[in-house]
């Protein structure tokens, strides 16, 4: 292909406009005639016995039409799935439970479901049900309910719910030839997804007897689970997904809809379900914590010999996707590096704290906090410049990981992005002030992008160019926010030369879309986009098979450029699309076509010693930032932070920077601020003035430097940024703030309060 | 969990005659109305539920900034922090009230927010009432049956608690002039992110007798959100008075304050950031008397 016409450019997205100007429809924006109004009635326990229901005063009140509880779910227990069509099995396919039954697992649990005429009716109605508990000790810290004895937070015997490892070499020889050797615990904690609109859907019965659900979801493929649920054929339920605001892995789980499927199923009316703020906090997965225990050793000259982790993830009440995000922990537990022994094993536990699942990154940034902490330490240890640290370790191209040894073919970004990242912070600032301390620190990481290997991963596009000269998308893509829609867009108007506004796309529609797979995983970029790609180039080369009639000239030597079929070496030759549409159109050529695009393939892996190919590709990259620490007061401010990834190439310039700036606050604010915070199960942080988020001004100068290497698995080389944007700024604050004031803080957030605790230890 | 705001009969009276009779009409039962900032988020949390909203915003003279030639000024019920914070009736002596102001919750929440509401909340981590404390400010409430005027040293009773009697209202704020040779300012530390809750809010009006000796004749010292209510930290104040403002004595001053400071939650930090705020602010407070 020549130069590329709209690929590359900085343009405004696709839903823009919609959005500013508040015309965008989002999924609580929708009423229906006759609608009635959900409400969940929710565990005020994180343990305990649900000795009885009683149901009967609600349903009384006037106005009600539902109050539902366990035993009228057809079927209550079915397994958590994330839009795989694939059963993987070994313990990855947990329980998911629609409403407690018997026993409660965390506090928010839904109890039993109500619908009424009016939202001040279906309140009322919480209150009248009478839910006798029997409060049980329930467990909290995922080492503890890990030792034999520990109260058990679900109905089996074992609060471990996944288990992995793997390992090359000989650790214990690796440390005995190391020179050198960091052994040390590290600890991060919840985080939620902060997204701005709560979890909201409104459902109804159609004309056939489908069941819809328009709602703000990651993952319209759980169309089928809501059916299991309700018990019927999947060709019954139809999600219509809504562009979300902000979903960050928040909206991959089942949320609002197998209430709503219940309450529209049981009264045959439209129902409306939207969370309040304190609901959705307390309500939607988190973050998996993580305790990390990391030995590392390395020699005089630098070279790292051994590595051991061991890592222990809290699952929460549930396990939802506590199996999948603590097996890419596993994958990432040694980082970009060329370590010869390496030991890594993982555990994940049920406690009776809110549940955790998929949170951007997805069990990538927490080891990341651990080993570039280690790094740095390794590099001041041995003084070493942090640059050279990198390096002397990092894998390049042709390497392979650590851990499970997949091997990278394509460019592997290091140390140029270590180089770029470092050198862009410029001369440090100075301060005038004796209490305010300047420091500076690096970290480099990876993650994946596209779903694990094994879970067999498709997505579907479907393209048309109308005999007008317009074209017409329809693909099942979710758009959290993020551009996926506009991404599609972006390049069918490249492949057939035609301006983004003559393209209009149909997305996340389970009947009439094509499936293209979840907003997960940082996978639409690569699946979807090639998926279109492939469609769109059909539809290319069949115009240009007739413009080669009308021009004479060979294909080879066309393009479609502004609507025209043109001469490459001759652009006084041409002929407008909208003729060959035409020739088309009369000649019964179909310009049309709904392409599949396939993921590499792999089996299963054993999940004792993880070996082999997990994930299509990653996506490496470096972070530096300043920092201020003032030594009275413990506050940090940052002043500037650099990002830098390798994203194979960047569709949408504009698009791709936004991820790069978004990504390092929300790992930024994962750093330094957001701390969900529970006391025995119960939640404490459930509103924003609680739950501190970075603001504007706490957001410092972010320079974001893209690497175009060109090396991507998706269209035109480009590499996933979504998720790995945010999973490596968190130690790169780390390792600065041990440059500003010589304390290492080794449990996020960093407070003041830490550093200050740190800085008095230190000086006695 | 939040709630749908309850069903409530609304008045907007356009005089406080009318208003201080609805008082007395429907006691208990009636909640004034100015900003909303902390009604409202009360309302949807059912920890009041008033019967009766009573919209004080359509009185006008309520809303006033006034200084008087004696060096008085005067706040009314329905200045905003915003409105304060950028007012030009407003003397550079007073400053540090206007800081106050600009540390209260967001450009949003101080657009709609006002003063007096702020006392009246009574929350323990309220802004304005250390700075207020500082500048020995009153309060005239007005009832039915009168009015009175107490000092805001005495006003506070417990977190979210006061002696306002649900029959009056506080129709303004009399902050007394300040002597010769007199520096105030407000500082503040934020919990976690920039605009955040204060977690440490420390206002101080420092007077010496003249810029030679730098002799403390009077020092009033307000902390905020380090007990259960906004409190003053008078030993601190005892300490300073008659002695030379210097270094050292700053620093034994910011300790004492800090020993007297009670706060729960992050006692041992906070505790901590009195003592670093009060040497701060009477450093500043000084350089201001210079200036």
């Amino acid at each position: 292909m020549s130069k590329h016409k709209i690929v590359g450019k900085p343009i405004p997205r696709y839903d823009a406009r919609a959005k500013v100007t508040g015309s965008l429809k989002y999924a609580d924006d929708f009423i229906l005639p006759g609608m009635l109004y959900g409400k969940v009635l929710r565990s005020i326990y994180p343990a305990a016995k649900i000795l009885s229901i009683d149901t009967t005063e609600a349903k009384r009140l006037e106005g009600v039409k539902a109050v539902l509880t366990a035993k009228d779910v057809p079927n209550n227990e079915t397994v958590t799935r994330f839009g795989q069509s694939t059963e993987v099995g070994k313990g990855f396919e947990g329980l998911y439970r629609v409403l407690a039954d018997k026993k409660v697992r965390f506090m928010g649990e839904a109890v039993a479901l109500v619908a009424a005429e009016t939202e001040e009716i279906a309140e009322q109605a919480l209150d009248l049900i009478k839910v006798n508990y029997e409060p049980l000790p329930g467990v909290f810290d995922p080492e503890e309910a890990m030792k034999p004895g520990a109260y058990l937070v679900g109905e089996s015997g074992s609060n471990i719910i996944g288990e992995f490892g793997c390992s090359q070499g000989d650790v214990e020889k690796g440390f005995a030839e190391s020179d050198v050797i960091i052994e040390d615990t590290y600890r991060v904690t919840f985080q939620d997804h902060a997204f701005m609109e709560p979890e909201s859907g409104i459902s109804w019965i159609d004309d056939y007897g489908v069941l819809n659900i328009r709602v703000s979801s990651q993952v319209i493929e759980h169309f089928r689970d809501v059916a299991d649920v309700l018990g019927i054929p999947h060709n019954k339920v139809r999600y219509i997904g809504t562009i979300m605001g902000g979903g960050f892995g928040g909206k991959e789980d089942i949320t609002v809809e197998s209430y709503l499927a219940l309450l529209t199923w049981y009264t045959k009316k439209p129902v409306r379900l939207v969370y309040n703020r304190d609901e959705t906090f307390m309500c939607h997965s988190k973050r998996h914590p993580f305790v990390m225990k990391y030995k590392v050793g390395a020699k005089k000259d630098g070279k790292l010999v051994a590595l051991e982790a061991e890592l222990i993830g809290d699952s929460g009440g549930y396990p939802y996707l506590s199996a999948w995000v603590t097996l890419y922990a596993t994958v990432n537990a040694a980082g970009p590096y060329v370590v010869p022994n390496v030991k890594v094993k993982a555990d994940v536990v049920l406690t009776n704290n809110t549940f955790t699942s998929a949170n951007r990154g997805f069990g990538a940034p927490q080891p990341n906090v651990a080993y570039e902490s280690i790094m740095d330490e390794l590099s001041r240890k041995l003084n070493i410049d942090p640059v050279e640290m990198r390096r002397i370790n990092c894998i390049t191209t042709g390497g392979a990981l650590s851990t499970t040894g997949q091997v990278f073919n394509t460019y592997v970004a290091f140390p140029e992005a270590a180089e770029k990242a470092w050198e862009a912070l410029g001369e440090p600032s100075d301060s005038e002030d004796e209490n305010i301390k300047v420091g500076r620190g690096l970290a480099v990481g990876l993650m994946s992008y596209g779903r694990m290997t094994f879970l067999h991963d498709t997505s579907r596009c479907y393209v048309k160019l109308e005999s007008d000269g317009s074209v017409l998308i329809r693909s099942g893509i979710p758009d959290l926010g993020a551009g996926q829609i506009s991404l599609l867009c972006q390049i069918v108007a490249e492949e057939l030369g035609v301006p983004m506004s003559k393209i209009r796309i149909y997305h996340s529609d389970t009947a009439l879309t094509p499936l293209a797979g979840t907003t997960t995983a940082t996978r639409q970029c690569y699946m979807s986009g090639n998926a279109t790609l492939k469609a769109a180039r059909e539809v290319r080369s069949r115009i240009l098979k007739k413009a080669v009639e009308i021009l004479n000239v060979n294909e080879g030597n066309l393009d479609i450029v502004d609507e025209n079929v043109v001469v490459t070496y001759d652009p006084s030759q041409y002929v407008s699309l909208n003729k060959v549409v035409k020739a088309c159109d009369t000649a019964g050529i179909e310009l049309f076509c709904e392409a599949q695009f396939n993921a590499p393939f792999t089996p299963v892996p054993d999940l004792s010693n993880i070996r082999g190919t997990t994930h299509p590709d990653f996506t490496f990259g470096a972070q530096s930032a300043e920092v201020t620490v003032d030594i009275e007061t413990g506050q940090v401010k940052v002043n500037k932070i650099v990002t830098c990834y390798d994203v194979g190439k960047a569709i949408n310039k504009a698009a791709v920077e936004g991820q790069m700036e978004g990504g390092s606050i929300y790992g930024m604010g994962y750093a330094l601020y957001e701390d969900y915070q529970l006391e025995k199960g119960v939640p404490k942080t459930l509103s924003f003035a609680e739950y501190r988020i970075p603001s504007s001004l706490d957001v410092p100068e972010v320079e974001t430097i893209l690497i175009e290497s060109g090396g991507g698995l998706g269209p035109y080389g480009a590499k996933g940024i979504g998720e790995p944007a945010c999973s490596i700024i968190a130690p790169a604050l780390i390792n600065a703030v041990y440059d500003a004031v010589g304390v290492r803080i080794k449990s996020l957030p960093i407070t003041p309060d830490k550093i200050l605790k740190a800085l008095k230890e230190k000086s006695l | 969990m939040l709630k749908k705001i309850n069903k409530f009969e609304y008045f907007a009276p356009s005089t406080l005659a009318e208003v201080i009779s609805l008082l007395a009409e429907y006691k208990g039962k009636a909640k004034l109305y100015a900003g909303g900032t902390d009604v409202l988020v009360q309302m949807k949390q059912r920890k009041i539920t008033p019967e009766y909203i009573i919209d004080i915003k359509k009185i006008p003279e309520l809303n006033g900034i006034t200084y008087s030639p004696e060096g008085e000024l005067t706040i009314g019920a329905l200045v905003t922090h915003g409105q304060f914070a950028i007012s030009k009736n407003v003397p550079e002596k007073f400053t540090m009230l206007k800081e106050a102001s600009l540390a209260v919750g967001s450009v949003q929440t101080r657009n709609r927010g006002t003063i007096v509401g702020n006392i009246c909340t009574s929350s323990p981590a309220a802004d304005t009432p250390p700075a207020l404390l500082a500048l020995d400010a009153g309060l005239k409430l007005v009832s039915s049956t009168g009015e009175r005027t107490v000092k805001i040293n005495d006003f506070f009773t417990g977190p979210f608690k006061n002696i306002l009697k649900d029959t009056e209202i506080i129709t303004e704020i009399l902050i007394p002039g300040l002597p010769e040779n007199s520096g105030g300012v407000y500082l503040w530390h934020s919990k976690i992110t920039e605009e955040d809750e204060t977690l440490v809010g420390v206002g101080i009006v420092l007077t010496v007798d003249n810029l030679e000796n730098r002799v403390c004749t009077n020092l009033r010292i307000g902390l905020g959100s380090v007990a259960p209510t906004p409190m003053r930290a008078v030993k601190a104040e005892d300490f300073l008075k008659g002695k030379i403002v210097d270094e050292e004595t700053i620093k034994q001053t910011a300790e004492i304050a800090a020993n007297e400071s009670l706060p729960r939650s992050r006692a041992e930090y906070r505790k901590e950031m009195v003592k670093v705020q009060t040497k701060r602010a009477l450093s500043q407070a000084l350089k201001r008397i210079e200036r």
